[in-house]
């Protein structure tokens, strides 16, 4: 059973993640914010369902695609839109930008810009967790296009062969991007494959936040007690191009029709005030602060100041 | 300090042993090192003596292996692999230079990758041309990883020790003509600092820097030269990144001559880099232009009458060493 003060908070979690992609969709076309940005508008309930679902000192490996996942995970929202800006008040003081946000004290380690290429890192923090005898796990983030990437597949026969504490979650939105699933992917449920690789697999809706946190709670706990991985695939639907501003024109509109549907947060509120424990004005009230708490926190970014050239040379080497 | 004979094999055996024992955080995995005791024998006693969970056998998942290995470093480990053949580092690439090298740098020092990735390369036993090549100049090329490429059982043994206790990923470059050398190792322990090359001759005619087994076929060239009056003087970098070029410059500040001599296709091979380096610091010294011996642009032939013709051997070297000297 869900306490209500985490159904709160996961409805909370949701707007932030959704007003902090609007807000950086927004500010990369105007050119505030420099370089990619791979926004996750209508994927919302992952992120936060999942995190909901670890420990703080459970490791996460993200995608490129990533935000709702690590504020999901309970990362700083200050530094992050500092490095999301390449400030030197940002996680990395500006080198790592929107693709490798990471903060190794929320267990989100972290974002990254090769598509399948951190599922293997997730493997190796589950290989440290079992050998010395610890209780964290770690769950691997990766999309529809990134599960045909022999990363992958080779990170996840390696830890089902080895029974590593690691989760593999497939966010599949449909697309890789440009590249509908149905002519990348050789199966319509990605989680079918889990028996290939002799773990449980299973389907859940995406958009449906406590399946979300439920499924992963099964999962993560399943890891913890040794018995290894599995296969979670949600379904969810990508509610924008590719990147901020890029094109839409090969998504049939039937698409964008269906997941306006099925909004994560619009369910959710809907969900949350029927059962009474939000009325229409507290929802409305956590969506308006949330709206202007990113703005504020962004207002200030953009004004922190520029990393110096000593950053530049830094932690080429370790010490 | 006394000495004992090794084979270089034994040599890595030992670094690995010693550093296993020393600590628990040290594990050692790849393809057949575990049950078989690796295909070149560098983990014999490993497994039976530290368990399966520190050293063990891998499925055949080059991206997995090097990317569990980054992984667990990041988590608190110090984690050892094997890459059977260099031929398959390929394979490897995107863990070590979008992964492995660039984390620390991109997240900030918030994680670092104490791993080692030992591997081997090398032509001269008919392996033909996927079983053979030495492309550690990829791995040169990678900013935040380091490069060890030992010729002696004494320099694996010191330098493995020195790379497994390093913070930083180390791609550690065997060579498997090497490790049925013989060579005399130290019985107390003794670690070899990264970075500092080693002369092993002394000499003052001419300079030759030669990487992994080139130095005993350079050492082979100065013993026919010397016989013809010239004086070689072989500098072995062992660590190909950091470079001590200092090292290599003092040297040809006093030769004024240099060769050298690297196992690999020639363009982009590391010994270009180290001709362009020593040019940069040391023009004025030089009394001839800087020689490079590499193998040619071609793939290396299996029949044991085209090898030699991609192989450089004593005889290029030495051929090589007389273009320069009148």
């Amino acid at each position: 059973m869900v306490s209500n003060e985490l159904l709160v908070e996961m409805y909370r979690k949701m707007c932030l993640v959704r007003h902090h992609d609007i807000k950086v969709s927004d500010l990369k076309i105007q050119g505030k914010i420099k370089g990619s940005m791979h926004v996750m508008t209508g994927q919302e309930a992952i992120g936060v369902g999942v995190g909901a679902a670890l420990e703080k000192d459970d490791y996460i490996t993200s995608t490129h695609r990533g935000h709702g996942h690590v504020i999901g995970k309970g990362i700083n929202l200050e530094k992050m839109a500092a490095e999301m800006c390449g400030k030197a008040t940002g996680l990395s003081r500006g080198k790592a930008g929107h693709l490798l946000i990471a903060e190794k004290e929320s267990g989100a380690l972290g974002c990254g810009g090769i598509v399948g290429g951190l599922v293997p890192i997730a493997v190796g923090y589950a290989m440290a967790f079992k050998i010395k005898g610890s209780k964290q796990v770690s769950l691997a983030y990766f999309g529809d296009g990134a599960s045909s990437t022999g990363s992958v597949h080779e990170a996840m026969n390696f830890a089902c062969v080895r029974k590593y504490p690691v989760v593999f979650f497939c966010e599949n939105n449909e697309y890789g991007l440009t590249c509908a699933a149905w002519k990348a992917v050789s199966v319509k449920d990605i989680a079918d494959r889990a028996k290939g690789y002799g773990i449980p697999g299973v389907v859940i809706d995406g958009n449906d936040v406590i399946s979300v946190y439920e499924a992963t709670k099964e999962a993560v706990e399943r890891a913890r007690r040794g018995e290894g991985p599995t296969l979670i695939e949600a379904k969810t639907y990508r509610m924008t191009g590719s990147a901020a501003g890029a094109k839409t024109d090969y998504v049939p509109e039937e698409y964008f029709e269906e997941g306006a549907k099925v909004d994560p947060i619009e369910k959710f509120s809907k969900n949350l005030i029927e059962k009474g424990i939000l009325t229409k004005k507290q929802a409305d009230g956590i969506f308006e602060e949330t709206r202007k708490y990113i703005d504020e926190i962004y207002e200030k970014a953009l004004n922190d100041p520029d990393p110096t050239e000593d950053v530049f040379w830094s932690n080429v080497y370790a010490d | 300090m006394k000495m004992k004979n090794k084979f270089y094999r034994q040599a890595i055996n030992e670094a690995l042993d010693e550093e296993m024992s020393r600590d628990d955080n040290v594990i050692f995995f790849g393809e057949d090192v575990g049950d078989y005791e690796g295909v070149f024998k560098c983990s014999v006693g490993l497994p039976k003596k530290y368990g399966n969970d520190r050293v063990f056998d891998t499925p055949i998942s080059e991206a997995a292996i090097t990317g569990a290995a980054v992984g667990a470093a990041i988590a608190g480990m110090r984690p050892v692999i094997e890459i059977m053949f260099m031929d398959w580092i390929g394979i490897t690439l995107d863990c070590l230079i979008n992964q492995a090298s660039l984390l620390p740098y991109s997240w900030d020092g918030q994680v670092k990758v104490p791993m080692v990735i030992r591997s081997q390369g090398g032509a001269g036993s008919n392996g033909s041309s996927q079983h053979t090549k030495s492309l550690e100049a990829w791995l040169y090329h990678i900013p935040g990883l380091k490069l060890i490429m030992p010729s002696t059982p004494y320099d694996a043994k010191g330098l493995l020790k020195a790379a497994i206790r390093d913070d930083n990923p180390v791609a550690f470059i065997e060579h498997k003509k090497l490790y049925p050398l013989e060579g005399e190792v130290p019985e107390e322990e003794y670690v070899i600092e990264i970075g500092k090359a080693d002369v092993k001759k002394e000499g003052t005619d001419v300079t030759i820097v030669a990487i992994s087994r080139m130095v005993v076929e350079a050492l082979e060239a100065a013993k026919e030269l010397e016989k013809e009056g010239i004086s070689v003087e072989v500098v072995d970098p062992r660590t190909i990144k950091p470079l001590d070029i200092d090292t290599i410059v003092e040297s040809v500040k006093k030769t004024n001559k240099v060769i050298v001599v690297n196992e690999a296709f020639r363009s982009g091979a590391i010994a270009s880099d180290i001709a362009a380096q020593i040019q940069e610091k040391c023009f004025d010294y030089l009394d001839a232009p800087i020689v490079r011996v590499t193998a040619p642009d071609v793939h290396v032939p299996f029949s044991q009458t085209l090898e030699p013709l991609w192989l450089p051997d004593k005889y290029k070297i030495i051929k090589a060493v007389k273009s320069i000297i009148k």
